[in-house]
């Protein structure tokens, strides 16, 4: 008599259990790996070693990192008063070597031919101010208290850089508009270098055409 | 071997404990394991890093039935969860030599225990696992869900689908 066929296979593989039960034994070389295993895991402190020794190494490098007295305070990040003051005190150093006749008027959207020069002298010019810890309102002190004080024609183009921080890329004749909102969109706050660089040309003058 | 390690202080009391636990049921486990994967050289792999990782995972131990369940679970986990093919290049990185036996075991089995054998392992993991768990763990259903993680009604289906799908593949040959 013959039952179901799962009947059957139930049989067949208690059939298979009893045939490799006991028959599968350890080797002797297992026990000793598993002993092994166990001493080093047992008796290891290197990990704590390591880590302690790495923390030491990463507080040392900390440490030698740290900018000296003696350097530039730009690789620090500072306080947003901090950061505005630097800005604002940069804005005035670039304005100021502008002699008057490259002033652009107030309202003037296009660089005039005098202009030119004056742009091409401040290409490339890379200004690095340390970004301000915490700035929710510092675009619109900028915009107040650095920018329109000095050049109410003036306005920053900003951009990412390749690390994701913000840049001006140039100084454009247009007024002064949306500094808060290009700043705030960029997280200006979070940000621990702001580059202030004139980079591009400015907007080219249209030679004029007339006979 | 236990007293020579740890030198005068002694080995400490987990590791007494997981190498008692060693010598009553790794040769089950490592049985379980052979039927599950085919291959003596890959279960002992697997046992040996089963315990180690119970070593690891836990620094009170208590010997328990509870570890037995935790060792088949760390180590039916390793096996489903690619660690067969982790395998080879772990041998090459180990500073041991690879183990000592051969691959082949001493079960001497008839043709009609081996086909049982090979469809077993052409199951999907899950359902190989259920029955190896039901005949060689002698797990109820109950069981098995509880080791597994998953529901009564799982395992069922489970052992159905595998127990089906043998005998699609064992009645093909015979």
């Amino acid at each position: 008599m013959t039952g179901t066929p799962i009947d059957d296979l139930d049989r067949r593989l208690r059939d298979l259990r009893l045939a490799t039960s006991g028959k599968v034994r350890p080797s002797p070389a297992l026990l000793a790996r598993v002993e092994s295993s166990l001493d080093r895991r047992t008796s290891r402190h290197w990990p704590q070693a390591l880590a302690v020794a790495a923390l030491i190494l990463v507080v040392v490098v900390v440490v030698r990192l740290q900018p000296g007295p003696e350097e530039t305070v730009a690789t620090r990040r500072t306080t947003r008063e901090a950061f505005v003051s630097a800005m604002s005190a940069s804005c005035r150093d670039l304005v100021s070597e502008w002699v008057p006749g490259e002033l652009p008027a107030v309202g003037q959207n296009r660089p005039g031919p005098d202009h030119r020069a004056a742009l091409e002298r401040f290409r490339d010019r890379v200004i690095s101010i340390p970004g301000p810890e915490d700035a929710p309102d510092l675009a619109e002190k900028l915009q107040r208290d650095a920018i329109a004080a000095h050049s109410a024609s003036l306005t920053l183009a900003v951009s990412l850089d390749a690390h994701g921080r913000p840049q001006v890329l140039r100084l454009m004749w247009q007024p002064l508009l949306r500094m808060s909102t290009a700043l705030a969109a960029y997280g200006v706050e979070e940000c621990r270098d702001l580059t202030v660089r004139l980079a591009d040309k400015p907007s080219p003058v249209r030679p004029s055409t007339a006979p | 071997m236990s007293a020579d390690r740890g030198g005068s202080s002694g080995p400490p009391p987990f590791d007494e404990e997981l190498i008692e636990l060693y010598r009553t049921y790794a040769a089950d486990l490592l049985e379980m394991l052979w039927v599950f994967v085919g291959d003596k050289a890959t279960a002992e792999d697997l046992v040996h890093e089963a315990f180690i990782r119970v070593h690891r995972a836990h620094p009170a131990f208590e010997h328990g039935d509870r570890w037995r369940a935790y060792l088949r679970t760390t180590a039916f986990n390793l096996a489903r969860s690619g660690f067969r093919r982790q395998v080879v290049a772990l041998r090459y990185r180990q500073s041991q030599a690879p183990p000592a036996s051969s691959p082949e075991v001493d079960v001497v089995l008839t043709e009609n225990q081996q086909e049982v054998a090979r469809a077993l392992r052409k199951l999907p993991a899950r359902q190989r696992q259920c029955i190896v768990l039901r005949y060689w763990s002698d797990l109820g259903d109950h069981e098995v869900a509880d080791e597994l993680g998953i529901s009564v009604n799982s395992v069922k289906t489970h052992l159905r689908r595998g127990m089906a799908g043998m005998e699609r593949d064992l009645g093909r040959w015979s």
